[in-house]
C-alpha cells in the first residue's frame, strides 16, 4: 500500500484540462519533487491533494483512505499540511501567534471553556506553546518571535510559513515553491531544513520547485509535468537527462 | 524602559504581563468603583452610558476587528436585546437576572440566522446585507405593535435583582456599579477569547481564508461563532441601554446608531479592546465637551454658537474625518506610538510604526 497516491486524476476548468490522467505514488518518508514549466499543473495537483479543488475523475488516497469526500479543513486532522506559493500568512499577527494557529487542530476545548479560560484550556495552551517553541528553535525563528508578519522580509515570511505548517505536526508536508524569492544562502539553509524534516521529524515531503539545484540536493524522486501530464518519473539525474524533459524545457 | 524577563509559558498566557501592569489596572478599577463619590449624578450617568457604548463596541469589535466581517446593522441587535429584556420582564414576568442573558441569547440567535446563509459574503456585500437586516428589524418592531408598542415605543421597568432596585433617576450609583460589573465580566471574557485558540481562529479567518482552511479551521463555523458572540455582547449592551434610557421606540435603534458604533471602533482603533473604550469615550464625551466649551468660553468672548444650528455635529464630524485621515490605527494606535516614544526615549524613530505598503486582501475585489 502506498502512502499518498493519485490514481488517474483529471481536472478541467472549462475547456482547459489542467491535469490529465495523472497517477503518482509517494512513499512514506521520501522527498518527492514535482518540476515542470509554468502552467504545467503542479500547483493544481497540490490544490487537489489539499481538496481546494475536486477532481473530475480519478481517486486520491492517503494512508489507505480515500480523500474524495473530505473538506480542505479536514486535511490537518489526517496529517496533511501545506504552504502556499504566494505567502498566505496571517499578516496582523505575530510570528508566535501564526505558529500557534497550527496547534488549533489538536485542541480538545470548546468555545465556552475557552471564554472562561478553564484550567484545562491553560494546560493545553502550555503544551501547544512548548511545541511551537520547538519548531521556532528548529527553524531559527526565535529572534522574530514577537514581530508582526507585516514587518518581516519575504525570505523570513517563507520560513514562518514553513514553521506554521510544521506546527500542525503533519505526516505529509506539501511545499509549494519553498525556495522562490529566497537568496542563495537562504536556499541552502532551506535544503538542510527539508532534509532534517525528513530525517529527524520523519515527515514525507512533496514539493513543487523550479530551483533544480535544490531539487537535486534534497529530492529522492522527481516527476516532470508538462501540460498536465507526467512525462517522466525517477531519481533527479535520470529525469533531467530524459530527452522528453529536455525537449519540454528547451524545445530542442 | 521596563524589561520583562519571561521565565515560564504562563508569562505569555497570563492576562497581565507583570505586577506593575496588574497594579495599573487595579488602580483603574478602584478609580472606576469610587467614581460615584467623586462626580455628580449627571456625569455619572454619562459615564454609565459610555460603558454601555463600550460594551456594544466590544461586541462589534469581535466581528469587525477580530474576525474581519463588517456589519452596518448592529443597532438591530441592540434593539433585539433592549426589546426582549423588557418584554421578557413585563409580559412573561421573568426576573431581570434571567431575562438579561436570555435577551443576549435571542440576539445571538438572530445573529446566527444571518450568519449561516451569508457565510460566503465579504466586506461591502456583508455590510449591505446587515444594513438591510437592520432596516428590516426596524420595520418588524413597528409591525409587531401589540408586543413592542409600535411607534409609541415601550417603557422599561426598574431593574430589580434580589429586591435591590436599580433606577437611573432614583439611585444611579447602583445602576452604574451594575453596568461596571457587567463591563468587567465582558472584558475578561473577551481577553480570554483573544488568548485562546478561538481568538487565533478569528484572526486567521480575518487575515487569510485559504490558509485558515489549510490550518484546519472550519471557516463557516468560525464566522458563525464570531457572529453569535458579537451579537450576544451587543444584545446585552442593548438591554442595558434600554433600561438606561427607560423609554425607547424603533427610532432609537436606527441606522445612524449602527454607523456610530462602527465609527466608534474605527476611531478607537480596530482590533483591540482598548479601541472600543477609547471610541466610546469619544462618542460619549465629545458632545459634552463641545457644549461645555460653548457655554463657558465662547459665550465669554462673544461668539454665540446658537446662531449656527448643527455646529456641534459639524465639529464632531470634522474630528472624525481628521482621525480617519491622519490616524488610521485609531486612538489606541496613537497611544501605542506615544507610549513607545517615552519607553524608548531618546531612541524612538519616526518610522517605527510604518508598515510595508501593500493592499489589504479585503480591499481586493473578490
Amino acid at each position: 500500500m502506498s502512502f499518498l497516491s493519485l490514481e488517474n486524476v483529471t481536472i478541467s476548468f472549462g475547456g482547459i484540462r489542467a491535469v490529465k490522467n495523472v497517477s503518482l505514488d509517494i512513499k512514506e518518508g521520501e522527498i518527492f519533487a514535482l518540476v515542470g514549466p509554468n502552467g504545467a499543473g503542479k500547483s493544481t495537483i497540490f490544490n487537489l491533494i489539499s481538496r481546494l479543488y475536486k477532481q473530475n475523475e480519478g481517486n486520491i488516497f492517503f494512508d489507505g483512505k480515500s480523500l474524495n469526500q473530505l473538506k480542505p479543513f479536514d486535511m490537518p486532522d489526517i496529517g496533511i499540511a501545506r504552504t502556499f506559493q504566494n505567502i498566505e500568512l496571517f499578516g496582523n499577527a505575530t510570528v508566535l501567534q501564526n505558529l500557534l494557529v497550527g496547534t488549533n487542530v489538536r485542541k480538545s476545548s470548546n468555545f465556552l471553556s475557552e471564554i472562561l479560560f478553564t484550567r484545562s484550556v491553560r494546560k493545553e495552551e502550555v503544551t501547544s506553546r512548548v511545541m511551537v517553541e520547538e519548531v521556532m528553535d528548529f527553524l531559527d525563528l526565535q529572534q522574530y518571535r514577537e514581530k508582526y508578519i507585516m514587518g518581516l522580509s519575504y525570505g523570513t515570511r517563507k520560513i514562518v510559513e514553513l514553521g506554521r505548517a510544521l506546527a500542525l505536526k503533519p505526516k505529509v508536508l506539501l511545499l509549494d515553491e519553498p525556495a522562490s524569492g529566497l537568496s542563495a544562502e537562504e536556499t541552502e539553509d532551506l535544503a538542510f531544513w527539508i532534509e532534517d524534516i525528513k530525517k529527524i521529524m520523519g515527515i514525507t515531503v512533496l514539493m513543487v520547485e523550479h530551483n533544480l539545484n535544490l531539487v537535486n540536493k534534497v529530492a529522492d524522486r522527481v516527476a516532470a509535468l508538462v501540460d498536465g501530464e507526467i512525462i517522466s518519473v525517477g531519481n533527479p539525474k535520470s529525469v533531467q537527462s530524459d530527452p522528453k524533459v529536455i525537449e519540454a524545457y528547451i524545445g530542442v | 524602559m521596563r524589561v520583562i524577563f519571561k521565565t515560564s509559558y504562563d508569562n505569555d498566557i497570563n492576562l497581565f504581563k507583570d505586577k506593575i501592569h496588574f497594579l495599573q489596572y487595579v488602580f483603574l478599577l478602584v478609580f472606576a468603583l469610587a467614581l460615584p463619590f467623586i462626580v455628580n449624578d449627571y456625569y455619572l450617568g454619562e459615564v454609565a452610558l459610555v460603558l454601555i457604548w463600550a460594551i456594544a463596541g466590544m461586541g462589534l469589535m469581535v466581528l469587525v476587528g477580530h474576525s474581519g466581517q463588517v456589519s452596518l446593522g448592529h443597532a438591530a441587535f441592540m434593539a433585539i436585546g433592549a426589546y426582549s429584556v423588557v418584554i421578557l420582564q413585563s409580559r412573561f414576568g421573568l426576573p431581570f437576572i434571567v431575562s438579561l442573558p436570555l435577551a443576549g441569547l435571542l440576539s445571538s440567535f438572530l445573529g446566527i440566522l444571518i450568519a449561516v446563509p451569508t457565510a460566503k459574503l465579504h466586506g461591502i456585500y456583508l455590510a449591505i446585507l446587515t444594513l438591510a437586516v437592520s432596516i428590516l428589524v426596524e420595520d418588524i418592531i413597528v409591525l409587531a405593535d401589540p408586543l413592542t408598542g409600535g411607534v409609541n415605543g415601550i417603557f422599561a421597568p426598574d431593574i430589580e435583582i434580589f429586591s435591590i432596585n436599580f433606577n437611573r433617576y432614583g439611585n444611579i450609583d447602583s445602576l452604574y456599579w451594575l453596568i461596571l460589573f457587567i463591563t468587567v465580566v465582558f472584558i475578561i471574557g473577551y481577553k480570554n477569547i483573544l488568548r485562546s485558540p478561538l481568538g487565533r481562529a478569528f484572526s486567521a479567518v480575518r487575515d487569510s481564508e485559504v490558509s485558515a482552511l489549510a490550518m484546519g479551521i472550519n471557516i463557516a463555523r468560525t464566522r458563525t461563532l464570531a457572529f453569535a458572540i458579537s451579537c450576544f455582547i451587543t444584545g446585552i449592551a442593548g438591554a442595558l441601554f434600554g433600561h438606561f434610557v427607560t423609554v425607547f421606540n424603533y427610532e432609537t435603534f436606527n441606522v445612524v446608531l449602527s454607523i456610530n458604533l462602527l465609527l466608534m471602533i474605527v476611531i478607537g482603533g480596530l482590533g483591540s479592546i482598548h479601541g472600543a473604550f477609547f471610541g466610546a469615550m469619544v462618542i460619549g464625551f465629545l458632545p459634552i465637551i463641545i457644549s461645555f466649551c460653548r457655554d463657558h468660553f465662547l459665550d465669554d468672548i462673544g461668539i454665540n454658537l446658537m446662531n449656527f444650528p448643527g455646529i456641534e455635529t459639524g465639529i464632531f464630524s470634522l474630528i472624525l474625518i481628521l482621525f480617519i485621515l491622519f490616524e488610521p490605527f485609531g486612538i489606541y494606535g496613537r497611544w501605542l506610538k506615544i507610549r513607545t516614544y517615552f519607553q524608548l526615549f531618546p531612541l524612538y524613530r519616526k518610522d517605527m510604526f510604518k508598515r510595508q505598503k501593500s493592499y489589504l486582501k479585503t480591499e481586493r475585489v473578490r
